[in-house]
């Protein structure tokens, strides 16, 4: 009986449920059929509230006119207005073809340092392990401590490198790396290179785990040099893992302004203007939030036309 | 001509020794087998003459040169692994030909070679699939292909049966029996089965604790162990062992089985089974195979009346567990015989079966 | 004639171990650097002549951010933040990656994909209406607000990553638990969350770090001191009180102490975590 006390009882009728006792209650709708739909229900009715809607929201918004500083034009549909106006907006193509630059080259140095680090940290020696633990520490630090120690660093007057590469003979005075043009977004793709590297060391060196010890050995015996060995049996074997890093990447760093923001704010000028930063400078500096809208629009779109002609390149290579 | 000799090889790992000194020399053609409980060193042993570990003393030959600071690919073998070892990201044709391709063999001779072994295995319909599309004996056969498509001089197997299931691997015994049959190659293979040791070997290594126990054709490790370990892992179901004692009185030696749990003791009439040298009251160890042991009849030496403990029918044989001077021992008696438990009835074998070894050292006195 | 298989490895092991160490020196000199310098005072800073360790070693800009700027504040204002967000997420998270990982229902493979794309969508073009409906419910410029805008990012992943955990466990404990007499609720919490909670530390921390470090949201959506957090209100006094470097180096160095300290305390479990889903996919 004792037992039996303790089973899930359906309740003859509502008035049987105590809803004081959450543990009775939830106990019986956890025996419910749709109890996994139960489960996930808040999960979606949070990603609606704070995700769906909003995002709606603001593609609604990218066809009206909503500026915060001239009240006087209201809030109206104007159609695809601030679409045309991008066509003509010098800043929009500037900040798309730095985006692009940006994107690249981060990935590619990120790729390079991730890959490097991870082939040689892949290797049973003492200390390894403790050295790929303390490697992943700049991917913890906020980008508000990553950028400010590198612009210290890089500081004209004050900087560690400068004063290395004055000592070196690479530069006679101290040279301020973020006012000019030419070098500003190379040197936000260093520090992003710093900052993002060990996400990709940690992904390839867990893959590089996963590869058979016996393939290696087949490869010695059967001829294949340490090159050899690499293309057939590593890079095929971290190719998953490659298509999956890459574009979680390449999404994170079209969409978030941060590192720029805080480094360069896009300028010299608009050296270092991407996209994600235009917007939020549209949105948060002129208070033109529809123009703001509709430059997100675009990013997102040509994000999405990327990872639909990226996944599928990937696939047809896989096979 | 010798394919593979090894002398006075030893490894270690840091402090730890897995192997003490093995010695052995393999003629070509000969099929080697290195048997052994698992930890035994057979395995390292196998890397040791792939060259996947650097030996740490003693010289390893295969065919007229010294092996031991040799690459793998330059030592003129060929492997199948255990996890079979298949590039995943090629197709069958292209692990079979890599190991050529690596060679500097021309894609013509390539395919040729590649072709004929697949016909060979019968895997040529397989030729185009990858190693992810391929069923557990599939792959098996075509990490075997990899090895063939070569002309090495030494095959090495580290146990390549043991991820199949139990009617894929008795056949694909066969097929490498007969292949070996066909081809005359010679090999070397690592296993810790030992129905596959002795179906397959022309020469059977045991090993444990790192040392060769024994080294020695098939029925000779068999009939003759030359320890008591060997005649125990060699054997299913395992030999029966009783401690003894010699008796040089008046007349034939004979054999006392010390009684255990307070059970009478009993004595085994030996004939001229043991050299004169061994001296009265010499602590033996008597081993019996089951095998060995017959129902009473009359042309039967030395009989005995068991009581029956345990009965297990296979189909083919009966194996009897019964109690002989205190002492818990199994026959394989035929099919027919279906004794039932209690019963008491009377076995037999001959004294000359008998295998003795000295109780301390363990090695084989007759 | 080729060298022996141990050589070459050997030789590869010195090249790993150079390559190793270069990451390690190029990963914690700029943290090193950041240290170094909050322990020196504004006149070596300043000082034509660059010193490459502090030679008077002071405390005194840790003393002055916190005695004498809005540090502390800020702080807290984060720690509420991150509570919240790790709350939230822990709760409506685990139901629902815990749902993923254990039942088979129809829609579950698109729900998840879902998940998955979401987080394509750009910050910024959520932040404009998001601001604009946190106006409409009073919740701008407060902590909750900032919580659940962070929870927009927070939560897919924290349900990608804990779905990972709750899948490497053997499988039929819930069965198991039910015939013992439990109900799937009772299953979950005396038998399933025991047996997931490094798993469940970790990505939990893991949450934490992320809205601990958070910049762009916490820049649009907080505007007074009164929910402000650290790293807004870092860059705003650098940028507005021209903040002295050694000052600055101080406040970067304590705002990271706790998350190096949390990453420490569940870093194999958080790299289990972070590469299982992504290597199984």
């Amino acid at each position: 009986m004792a037992v039996q006390a303790e089973m899930p009882r359906r309740p003859r009728s509502a008035a049987g449920l105590d809803l004081l006792r959450p543990g009775q209650w939830l106990g019986w709708v956890s025996e419910h059929r749709y109890w996994a739909y139960f489960l996930i229900i808040p999960s979606i009715l949070f990603i609606f509230a704070i995700i769906i809607y909003p995002t709606a929201n603001g593609i609604i918004l990218s066809f009206r006119e909503m500026r915060l500083t001239r009240p006087d034009l209201g809030t109206g549909f104007i159609g695809l207005r601030h679409y045309a106006d991008m066509l003509d907006d010098p800043v929009f193509w500037v900040a798309l073809i730095n985006t692009l630059k940006w994107v690249v080259m981060s990935v590619t140095l990120e790729f390079a340092l991730g890959l490097a680090a991870a082939l040689a940290l892949n290797r049973d020696l003492p200390g390894i392990r403790l050295i790929s633990v303390l490697i992943l520490l700049p991917w913890f630090l906020p980008n508000v401590v990553a950028g400010n120690i590198w612009a210290l660093m890089l500081d004209p007057r004050l900087g560690v490198l400068n004063d290395i590469f004055i000592k070196l003979g690479f530069l006679s005075e101290g040279k301020a790396w973020f006012a000019d043009p030419d070098t500003a977004l190379l040197i936000a793709v260093i520090v992003e290179g710093w900052h993002g590297y060990p996400f990709f060391a940690l992904l390839f060196l867990a893959a590089l785990k996963g590869i058979p010890k016996d393939l290696y050995k087949a490869a010695a015996v059967d001829g294949a040099g340490t090159l050899q060995a690499f293309w057939q049996i590593t890079l095929p074997g971290l190719k998953m893992i490659i298509v999956a890093v890459v574009i979680l990447r390449v999404i994170g760093l079209v969409n978030s302004p941060e590192l720029l923001l805080i480094l360069t704010g896009g300028g010299p000028g608009n050296a270092t203007q991407v996209l994600s930063l235009y917007a939020f400078h549209s949105a948060y500096l002129l208070f033109d939030f529809g123009y703001a809208g509709a430059l997100s629009v675009v990013m997102f779109v040509i994000l999405m036309v990327f990872c639909v002609i990226y996944l599928r390149v990937s696939r047809l290579t896989a096979d | 001509m010798e394919a593979l000799r090894i002398k006075a090889v030893r490894k270690k790992f840091g402090p730890l020794e897995v192997l003490k000194g093995i010695s052995l020399d393999l003629e070509e053609g000969d099929f080697l087998v290195l048997l052994g409980p698992s930890g035994c060193g057979k395995s390292t042993l196998l890397a040791l003459i792939a060259g996947l570990e650097d030996i740490t003393a003693g010289e390893i030959h295969i065919g007229d040169v010294i092996a031991n600071d040799l690459h793998p690919r330059d030592r003129n073998i060929a492997m199948v692994f255990q996890s079979y070892a298949l590039y995943p990201s090629m197709t069958v044709h292209a692990n079979m030909a890599f190991g050529l391709k690596m060679r500097g063999v021309s894609t013509a001779d390539q395919d040729e070679a590649v072709k004929r072994v697949a016909d060979m295995l019968d895997i040529g319909h397989l030729l185009e699939r990858k190693p992810g599309q391929l069923s557990g004996g599939q792959r098996q056969r075509v990490a075997m292909g990899r090895a063939l498509v070569r002309d090495p001089m030494l095959f090495l197997f580290d146990e390549p049966l043991s991820n199949l299931d139990a009617k894929l691997r008795v056949q694909m015994r066969s097929e490498i029996k007969k292949l070996h049959n066909r081809l005359q190659t010679t090999v070397v293979y690592v296993t810790h089965d030992q129905v596959e040791a002795m179906t397959l070997a022309t020469k059977i290594a045991v090993m444990q604790a790192g040392e060769i126990q024994q080294y020695a054709p098939p029925e000779e490790i068999y009939n003759r162990p030359a320890n008591a370990f060997v005649a125990g892992f060699v054997g299913s179901p395992q030999m029966n062992f009783l401690p003894g004692r010699l008796e040089r009185g008046n007349g034939d030696p004979r054999l006392r089985i010390e009684p255990a749990n307070g059970a009478t003791e009993c004595t085994i009439p030996i004939g001229s089974l043991v050299e004169s040298s061994l001296g009265n009251g010499e602590e033996v160890i008597v081993g019996i195979r089951p095998e060995s042991i017959r129902p009473a009849g009359s042309s039967s030496t030395f009989t005995f009346d068991a009581a029956i403990e345990l009965v297990e029918m296979t189909g083919a044989d009966t194996l009897a567990t019964f109690i002989l001077g205190g002492h818990e021992m199994m026959a394989r008696l035929p099919a027919e015989e279906k004794p039932a438990l209690g019963d008491r009835i009377g076995l037999s074998f001959d004294p000359a079966s008998v295998h003795l070894f000295d109780r301390h050292t363990t090695v084989r006195l007759n | 004639m080729a060298k022996s298989l141990q050589r070459t490895k050997r030789i590869h092991d010195w090249v790993a171990y150079g390559v190793a160490i270069f990451f390690l020196f190029f990963g914690l000199a700029p943290i090193v650097w950041l240290i170094i310098t909050s322990f020196k005072s504004e006149g070596e800073i300043v000082n034509t002549v660059l010193t490459y360790y502090p030679h008077n070693p002071i405390a005194t800009n840790y003393v002055d951010i916190w005695r004498q700027s809005a540090f502390p504040t800020l702080m807290m204002n984060s720690l509420q933040t991150t509570i919240m967000t790790v709350v939230i997420c822990v709760t409506v998270g685990t139901l629902a990656s815990y749902s993923f990982s254990q039942y088979r229902f129809p829609g579950k493979y698109a729900l998840l994909l879902f998940y998955l794309v979401v987080r394509m969508f750009p910050a910024v073009l959520m932040i404009i209406p998001l601001f604009l409906i946190m106006r409409f419910f009073g919740l701008l410029d407060t902590s909750l607000g900032l919580a659940l805008a962070y929870t927009s990012f927070l939560l897919p992943l924290f349900i990608w990553m804990m779905k990972g955990f709750f899948d490497a466990l053997p499988p039929d404990l819930e069965k198991a638990a039910r015939i013992d007499g439990c109900t799937r609720i009772g299953a979950l919490v005396r038998v399933i969350l025991p047996l997931v909670r490094n798993g469940l530390a970790a990505t939990a921390i893991f949450v934490a770090i992320a809205s601990w470090n958070e910049y762009l949201f916490a820049l649009m959506l907080t505007t007074s001191s009164g929910s402000r957090t650290w790293p807004v209100g870092l860059q705003l006094m650098i940028g507005e009180f021209q903040l002295p470097w050694g000052l600055l180096a101080a406040g970067g160095v304590i705002s990271i102490i706790p998350v190096v300290i949390l990453f420490a305390l569940v870093q194999q479990t958080m790299v289990r975590g972070l590469t299982s889903g992504a290597v199984k996919g």
